[in-house]
Parts: structure tokens; sequence; C-alpha cells
């Protein structure tokens, strides 16, 4: 026998602000009495002022402590936190490196360009496939202005945590076919939207983000089954970076064990590892970059991705794709999954 | 009503312009029909005539017209939700333990309805390996009140038809009878399906159409689809409904299995049927049936 129970009982909606406002009743009848039975004043005055003039000095140098943290885990985190995009790390002078110097310090200014009903040509964007931002097999924008013709070696970076993060934030109605990302900030979103207003509600939420975006959209398909595409190509402006500490060869094979552990701990499905590829660096050190592939739902790549979090400061995650897997028109079951994770590792 | 022992649970299918009623009383000696009614609406019912007072007047009065000429009352009703009103979203479930799908199910739950979560009541449906959200607005939820508050349902539920359809057919003791199978109830203008495989529901579809529109092309398209999205084949189609029964016989014959007439009183003791109908006239009664044998089942 299957039931689903909807109505719970027969009872009617409780406004959302009953049940707080109940709350708060009880807990102001709950401190009358308490206060009738108890004075608070006398309570207080009984502390020493010694051990309260103690108790001040610990308090301040805790809040120094945990608010410097908090605002480091928030920038890290969350793009959309207030002062998410400020310069949380550019204090640490011996170590912070700037993805684009000039735009530290300034206030985050979101640029949407629409051009709205406008069909990309082919050789712009294939249909529905997403591009591989890098794949070490075409030379990265900039690498022609090293002497040395190598490549700046892999910074730390939360742009693909907080590319991903977008997926909270899809409204209703727009469906995604692919996201995009690299650390160095560049993210692209392709797919559809059931209507020029979610779209809209969509470019509104990006705009939110400290980024950089463009908005393209399109009709496809004949009249009785015309789709609104859309790709958005951003850049996470005042991205935090910094270096990433340097590994010895025996620590980054077991750091990709380690990620390779993490993913099947995931849930990952379809996970497929292929042997890493080695870049050289200046100063005698190697670029490692361990791909991987898998399918899973946005709760088994979170975790995922949150593992990759807790060692951020030995690796990044220098590319990400995600193809959502589309469950029905409510939104996807899961994703095909890619992710470079980059590491540095000293030449012995 | 009722004696020592027995029971009584009404079922009631709103489609279209057609209500349909099941009343049903059940004793240890089994279930019996005490009646199977349907009655026309002056205009079709839809979620707007729910929400507008004098819309639901129209049910209202049906409703009570049925129940006086049956002889029974509503004291026990479940009536099937709109398919408008209802949102049917099917995840796969990851974790072993119920406790931790049920987050799961939660969270997804939340990603489809975001900001808007607060407004919908939600519940869920497992099987081994899938789960089905089931959201409906509050406020839609609060009109089927109105009408139960109106009508005099002493204790009211609400379902959705598929859900109905599965459980008359367990009850009926039809299911399940392959590994994998088509439920399939055709009313004019609407269907509902269901996948069954292993005898757990494994996916959920609904179509329409208009009268210009091949009827057997689109029950064939949402079938194809469900399959496909489901990545499963069936052994037989199980057919019910109001709808010309050559429907499912066809849609059987494009997809390549048998069909079968979804008899939702086919366990029924042939004695206590009491009349002549025949198990496609049976069938019509289908959701009906299936929302009464859950008021009968407590």
């Amino acid at each position: 026998m299957i039931r689903v129970e909807l109505l719970h009982g027969g009872s009617r909606q409780v406004p959302p602000w009953a049940g707080p406002a109940l709350f708060a009743l009880a807990l102001c009848g709950g401190l009358y009495g308490l206060n009738w039975l108890y004075p608070f004043g006398q309570i207080f005055d009984s502390s020493s002022q010694d051990t309260v003039a103690n108790q001040e000095l610990w308090q301040e140098e805790a809040n120094d402590v945990t608010d410097s943290v908090a605002a480091e885990r928030s920038a890290a985190s969350d793009p959309w936190a207030e002062g998410a995009a400020g310069d949380s790390w550019s204090n640490d002078a011996e170590t912070a490196e700037t993805a684009e110097s000039s735009g530290w310090g300034e206030a985050p200014v979101p640029v949407v360009q629409e051009t709205p009903a406008v069909a990309p040509r082919e050789e712009d964007r294939p249909a529905s496939v997403p591009h591989v931002v890098n794949d070490f097999s075409q030379p990265a924008v900039g690498d022609g202005d090293r002497p040395d013709g190598l490549r700046p070696p892999p910074r730390r970076s939360t742009a693909c945590h907080w590319a991903v993060s977008i997926n909270e934030r899809v409204p209703p109605g727009v469906r995604l076919v692919s996201l995009t990302c690299s650390a160095t900030g560049e993210y692209g979103l392709e797919g559809t939207s059931a209507s020029q207003q979610s779209l809209r509600a969509f470019s509104e939420i990006l705009q939110k983000s400290p980024s950089q975006v463009t908005l393209s959209s399109w009709q496809e398909g004949k009249a009785s089954a015309r789709v609104l595409r859309f790709a958005f190509d951003g850049r996470f402006s005042e991205l935090p970076v910094r270096a990433l500490a340097t590994l010895s060869s025996d620590q980054a094979m077991r750091l990709f064990g380690k990620v390779a552990r993490w993913a099947d701990e995931s849930g990952l499905d379809g996970l497929l590892i292929k042997k890493n590829i080695t870049m050289p660096l200046p100063s005698a050190r190697i670029h490692q970059r361990q791909k991987l592939w898998g399918t899973g739902s946005y709760q088994q790549i979170g975790a995922f991705l949150e593992k990759l979090q807790q060692v951020e400061e030995i690796a990044v995650l220098g590319e990400v794709v995600l193809m959502p897997i589309q469950g029905d028109e409510q939104g996807w079951a899961e994703a095909r999954l890619y992710a470079a994770v980059d590491v540095v590792v000293g030449m012995p | 009503m009722f004696g020592f022992g027995k029971k009584g649970a009404t079922g009631i299918h709103v489609s279209g312009r057609i209500v349909r009623v099941a009343a049903l009383g059940s004793s240890r000696g089994g279930v019996w029909p005490l009646a199977l009614v349907e009655s026309e609406l002056e205009s079709p019912f839809d979620p707007a005539a729910l929400a507008d007072d004098e819309q639901r007047q129209d049910l209202v009065s049906t409703l009570e017209g049925i129940a006086d000429e049956c002889g029974f009352d509503y004291g026990n009703t479940c009536i099937s939700l709109d398919r408008r009103l209802a949102l049917v979203k099917r995840c796969p479930l990851v974790a072993d333990a119920d406790k931790d799908n049920y987050e799961h199910l939660l969270w997804e739950s939340e990603q489809i309805l975001a900001e808007e979560a607060g407004e919908f009541s939600l519940d869920f449906v497992m099987t081994q390996d899938w789960g089905f959200v089931v959201a409906a607005r509050y406020s839609a939820l609060d009109c089927y009140l109105d009408l139960g508050d109106e009508v005099g349902f002493a204790r009211l539920d609400v379902d959705l038809a598929p859900f109905a359809l599965y459980n008359a057919g367990e009850c009926a003791e039809l299911l399940p009878g392959e590994e994998s199978e088509l439920l399939l109830y055709a009313d004019v203008g609407e269907a509902w399906l269901m996948l069954v495989e292993e005898g757990e529901p494994l996916a959920v579809g609904s179509c329409t159409w208009e009268e210009e529109d091949e009827v057997v092309e689109v029950l064939e398209g949402a079938a194809r689809k469900l399959l496909q999205d489901a990545g499963s084949d069936i052994q037989r189609v199980w057919g019910a409904g109001a709808g010309d029964m050559a429907w499912s016989e066809e849609l059987a014959g494009k997809l390549g299995v048998p069909r079968s007439i979804l008899d939702p009183l086919a366990a029924v003791d042939p004695d206590l049927l009491g009349e002549d109908a025949t198990p496609e006239q049976r069938s019509v009664y289908a959701i009906a049936v299936g929302l009464a044998q859950r008021g009968l089942a407590g």
C-alpha cells in the first residue's frame, strides 16, 4: 500500500510566524517567571569584578582569533556572503598573490551583458558541448608572457567550489546543461530556460556573485518545440589566491591516492582516474594534475569537493566540469563530474 | 452505519467533469463494494474551481446527492489530488538508512522548491532504490479541507491518482504479476501511467491530449519516455479507465506485450459484487477504489 500524508491529520497550514511567535512568548514567560523566583540583578551583582575583567580580556582575544578564521572561511566557501570577495588573504604579505592585482581594493562591479534572441554562430559554440577549460593540450592564455616559456604554477583558489555552488541558486524553470570552471576564475554555464523571466532571475542571482558575467541567449527549435537556450561566461574577478605548498613526489602520490579514495567514499559512480599528468614549472618544481571522472548526486559531488577543500593548502581543484543528467523538468538527480586536482611537487 | 468489526471508507476521483465515488465496506470476511457511482458536474473541475467558493459548491452538492442516493456517509474519505496540484520527483536513494535517505530527499525537495519550500506540504514514498518526493501547496490543500468541511467529511485524506491505481491493483491481488509492468489509467483527455518493477513503483507519469490528437500515439509517447527514463522494459500493460479500452490494447500491441484489465474488485468474493458489471466497467473506478482501499487500511 502506497500512501502519502499531505494533510497531516487534516490540520490547516500554520502561518510561518506562529511558531517563532509562540516560542518567543514562551521564552518571555519563562524568563519573567525565573526573574520573579531568582532576580537576575542579584546574580550579576554577586560576581567578582576581577573575574569579569579577566573574562572580558580573554573574550576579546578569543573573538579576534575566531573573527579572522570566520572571515577567511566565509570568503573561501561562499562567494555570495557579504564581504566574501574582500581581501581576507591579502594581509598575508609573505605568500599572498592575487589573480588580478588591479582589482584589489575596488568594489566588485558585476557586469551583465544580455544579448537576448541572438543565435550564436556554429563555430562560436557547438550545441550543448561544454568547452574544456584547459586540457593541457593547448597553451593557456598568458603563457607566452613568461620568458622561459614555462607555465605559472597552480595556486590555491576556491573558484571551482564557488562555481559548483551556483547549482544551489538555480531558480525554478532553469535547467543547467553544463557548468565549467577553472581555478583561474573563468566559468561557464549553459542550459535552457522555461521563460525569459526565469533566465532574468538567474542572471540577477549571478550578478550578486563577485564576478563579471556575460549572458547570451537564443531560441532554438521549431515553433512547436522552441527552447530558450542560454550561456553565461563569467569570471570571478576578485578571487583570493595564494601559493600552494610544495610537496615531495611521495606526498603527491599519497595525496592522489587519498583523492581517489574520497571520490569512492563519496559514492560517485563510474569512477575513472587516469595516470597523472606532469608539467615542468620554474624553480625546479613540477605541476602534477590528477584527472577524475564520475557520476553522482549533488550531495555526493558536494561531499567529494568538501574533502578536497580540506587539503586546499596543498592541492587545488584546477578544473571542474559538471554535466547534469536531467531527471525530469524539476531538476537533475545526478551529474557527470570531471575534476582535475593540481599539486606542486619539488624536484629531488 | 457499521457494526462491530466492520468499517467503511470512500474514495473520490474527480477528473474533468466526472466525479467517481467508490464506497467500500470491510470486515474480517473481506472487502465489498457499497457503491460505485459516477456523476457529471456542470463544468470541468480544475484547481481554479477548487479555489472558487461558488464553483466548489457544484462538487459539494454532487457529492451530497450521491451519498443521499446511495445511503452512505463520508465518515472516512480519501480524494484524489488534481494532477496539476501535485509535484512528483523521483530521486535515487543513496544511503542505507531510511533516516539518511529521508534527509537526502528533504534536501532534494529543497533544491526544487527553493525559497517556496515553506509553502509546500511534503511527503516521500521510498522503495528499495528510489524515493518519490510528493509536494502540494498548503493553499491548495486548504481548498480540499474547505471542500471536506462543506460536504461533511469526518476524516479526509488526499492522495495521488497513480498511487491509488497501484493500491487498487495490489489489493485486487493483481500486482505484482510480472517482473516489470505498466499501469495505465486512461480517462477522457488525460491518463496516468506508473511503471512497476518487482512490485515496487519505479516511475510515474501523466499525459493529456486534445480532440484532434491520436490518443494511442500520445500514450505511446508517454509510456516510452517513462521506460527510457527508467531504463526498463515491461512484460505487461494493465489497462483501466473510462477511456476507450482499445487504447490500452493498442498501446500494449505497440510495446509488444500483453494487456490485462485492472479490475479493482478482482479479489472480491463474486457473491458480494451483487451486480453484472464487467471488469472493464469496474476498471473505471480503479482510482476511486484504490483511494477507498487506503481509507480501509487506516
